[in-house]
């Protein structure tokens, strides 16, 4: 049997959802950025059901992807669980008609149904599910109440067989019902929801905006810096390190599979950046340096996520992403590529236009560092002192609103605007929270250090086989000339298309001076997205885009890393 | 907007905390689909809660659920302002 959840956006489906389902999910779905789905399963009378959780949606006409998807998936199901928003019947009551409509067996389960009475909202269930034709179960997924009812009637769904009716019908078939079964009461105003005012009010918006952002920086800087210091890096020094040394001993200390595995010993011991061996390097990079901040930047992502803040951000940056061709929700994607950019550019599809998907995307590309790298430039750069820090982060944020503003500037067409429903601010339920941050850094596991290993693995092998002094020779005017970097510092650039985070790794062994590793960390950032990214662009944007994407990289690349060289140099920072 | 009847005007031009009835969303069809498929249909009652910042997005109140949309977006939706609260 296939069970499908269907309802709006903001109805608490996919908390509902992973109560029916427990752990065994199969692809997260990005709450309201993609129109992929969710699928787990529920063991419940006697038998294994598949359960989707379908992409939010208003209504069945497929005017929008999310509802084409949704449409579409409906022919596939067996049963239809309508998740409606029980503080808002007047709207969700819409697509709840039009489920019953067709000849689908569906139960309604009202959730949100313990926000109804602080709110001074009084429904009559019976009354409803009398009315509709199908059972209707209050719950409230957040604390688990009434999914035993739901899945206990589950059986008794059935075809609402109402007739099919125009949508004037429709409405004023919504409103005859909500008249009947809902009583609104005076509510008072609840010291969230006057936090939910001002956090869109102009002067308090943008305070409440930069104390959020400035909180999460801190806090993912502390837990990743925490996680380093007290789990990792004890780890690696205190019980990886002593294997390591013996199987060094083993291999006879030097020769080739002993600097592909273990790498060059530097002053007679193992170093775990310098080294830069697969199994000393590769693995340190991928646990120590870079999964603590993956890890902190996704549970506070997570955070401001299910909290409901996101929209509210969208709102106050609408503005100000006019001015570079988006609106405020292209902040969503632009956040995301802070952590890692494949998962930012999948989100771009939550905009409208190709127009507003290619500057979106290329931007996230461009001037957005993911988290690996950063990890990586906090680490290096930072150890030369934080104004080195604030010119690598300032580089980036200028490039993005300069180029920005060229694109939206020179490409036909203007932004769509804005339209988007805000949900109500809530404490996001730990266990859900922890779930997502889970399957984030499993993605990560599963995904990234592979590739690391085998960009240190690649590096070794080139370094053997000389094959790096031919393309260096290639590019070498470009980087010691106008980057004004050592010639050596081409391969860690060329290894950048692999991963940024070794590369930034080999940029850090070079004894670099503050303006080469600005500059360098700039460059890096900029030019060429990782492999990953580059077939996410590839499959979202099409090879023509992508090659126009790809030239703007290089382009912006070498004019900022250039105007950075000389600015420094001029300005005599070293 | 030009119109006899001041307590008629576009979404935009209301001030926060003004409270009306939707008397027209003009666009085309397709504009007002988009509406309509988040519960902004004429006759409607709306509460407009804030603007953000001079033809930045507005935000108003309407079924007990909270929405935002693009100035651009508001000016084109008319309604007759019947009061204020506080």
């Amino acid at each position: 049997m296939k069970i499908l959840l269907m309802g709006n956006p903001n109805v608490g489906k996919s908390v509902l959802f992973s109560r029916l389902t427990g752990v065994h999910v199969i692809s997260s779905n990005y709450p309201g950025t993609t129109v992929g789905y969710t699928q787990g399963y529920l063991k419940a009378h006697g038998r294994k059901s598949e359960v989707i959780d379908v992409p939010g949606c208003y209504t069945l006409d497929p005017s929008s992807e999310a509802e084409r998807v949704a449409s579409e998936m409906l022919e596939t199901g067996d049963v239809i669980i309508n998740v409606v928003n029980a503080t808002n019947l007047e709207r969700n009551l819409y697509l709840t008609l039009q489920l019953l409509e067709r000849n689908v067996p569906v139960v309604v389960a009202l959730n949100m149904w313990d926000d109804t009475r602080h709110r001074g909202i009084d429904i009559d269930p019976g009354l409803l599910s009398e009315l509709l034709g199908v059972p209707v179960i209050p719950t409230a997924a957040i604390s688990g109440q009434g999914i035993l009812e739901l899945v206990e009637a589950l059986p008794g769904a059935r075809p609402g067989g109402h007739p099919p009716r125009t949508r004037d019908e429709r409405w004023s078939q919504v409103g005859k019902i909500v008249v009947r079964v809902q009583q609104i009461s005076h509510k008072h105003h609840r010291w969230f929801e006057r936090l939910e005012d001002w956090s869109v009010k102009p002067l308090s918006g943008y305070f409440i905006a930069a104390v959020v952002l400035a909180l999460s920086f801190f806090v993912i800087r502390f837990i990743g810096e925490s996680l380093i210091a007290y789990v990792f890096n004890p780890f690696f020094q205190n019980l990886w390190l002593p294997v390591l040394e013996r199987f060094s001993a083993f291999l006879g200390s030097g020769g080739v599979l002993h600097d592909i595995l273990i790498g060059r010993k530097v002053n007679g011991a193992i170093d775990f950046v310098q080294s830069f061996g697969v199994l000393s390097s590769g693995l340190y990079v991928s646990f120590a340096m870079v999964l603590p901040y993956i890890a902190s930047f996704y549970l506070v992502l997570g955070l401001l996520e299910d909290s409901g803040y996101l929209p509210r951000l969208a709102i106050l940056m609408d503005r100000t992403m006019h001015r570079i061709g988006l609106h405020g929700f292209a902040i969503i994607p632009t956040l995301l590529g802070l952590g890692c950019n494949v998962p930012a550019i999948l989100a771009t599809r939550i905009l409208e236009s190709k127009r507003e998907r290619f500057i979106a995307s290329t931007l996230v590309a461009i001037a957005i560092p993911c988290a690996s790298l950063q990890a990586m430039i906090l680490g290096l750069v930072g150890g030369k002192g934080a104004g080195y820090l604030l010119i690598v982060y300032g580089t980036l944020l200028l490039v993005w609103v300069l180029l920005g503003m060229i694109l939206n500037r020179f490409m036909k067409g203007g932004s769509p605007e804005l339209l988007i429903e805000i949900p109500p601010y809530r404490i996001p339920p730990w266990n859900l929270l922890l779930q997502k941050l889970r399957m984030r850094i499993r993605g990560f596991l599963a995904e990234a250090v592979p590739f690391v290993l085998a960009a240190v693995l690649v590096v070794n092998l080139l370094y053997l086989t000389n094959l790096f002094g031919l393309l260096a020779r290639l590019v070498a005017p470009v980087v010691t000339g106008i980057l004004g970097l050592p010639a050596e510092a081409i391969t860690a650039l060329l290894i950048g298309f692999l991963r940024k985070d070794v590369a930034m790794g080999m940029l850090g062994l070079l004894q670099l001076n503050g303006r080469e590793l600005v500059v360098g960390s700039v460059v890096l950032a900029m030019s060429f997205p990782c492999v990953a990214t580059f077939i996410v662009l590839w499959r979202e944007l099409g090879l023509k885009d992508l090659l126009k994407s790809t030239a703007l990289m290089i382009l912006s690349a070498v004019a900022a890393g250039g105007i950075l060289n000389a600015a420094l140099s001029r300005l005599g920072i070293e | 907007m030009t119109t006899i009847d001041d307590s008629l005007k576009s979404l935009a031009d209301m001030k926060v905390n003004e409270r009306g009835t939707i008397v027209e969303i003009r666009g085309g069809e397709a504009f007002s689909r988009r509406l309509e498929a988040i519960g902004m249909v004429p006759g409607k009652t709306i509460l407009k809660t804030s603007a953000v910042s001079s033809r930045g997005p507005v935000t108003i109140e309407i079924d007990r659920a909270c929405l935002a949309l693009g100035y651009g977006m508001a000016e084109r939706v008319l309604v007759r302002v019947n009061g204020s609260t506080r």
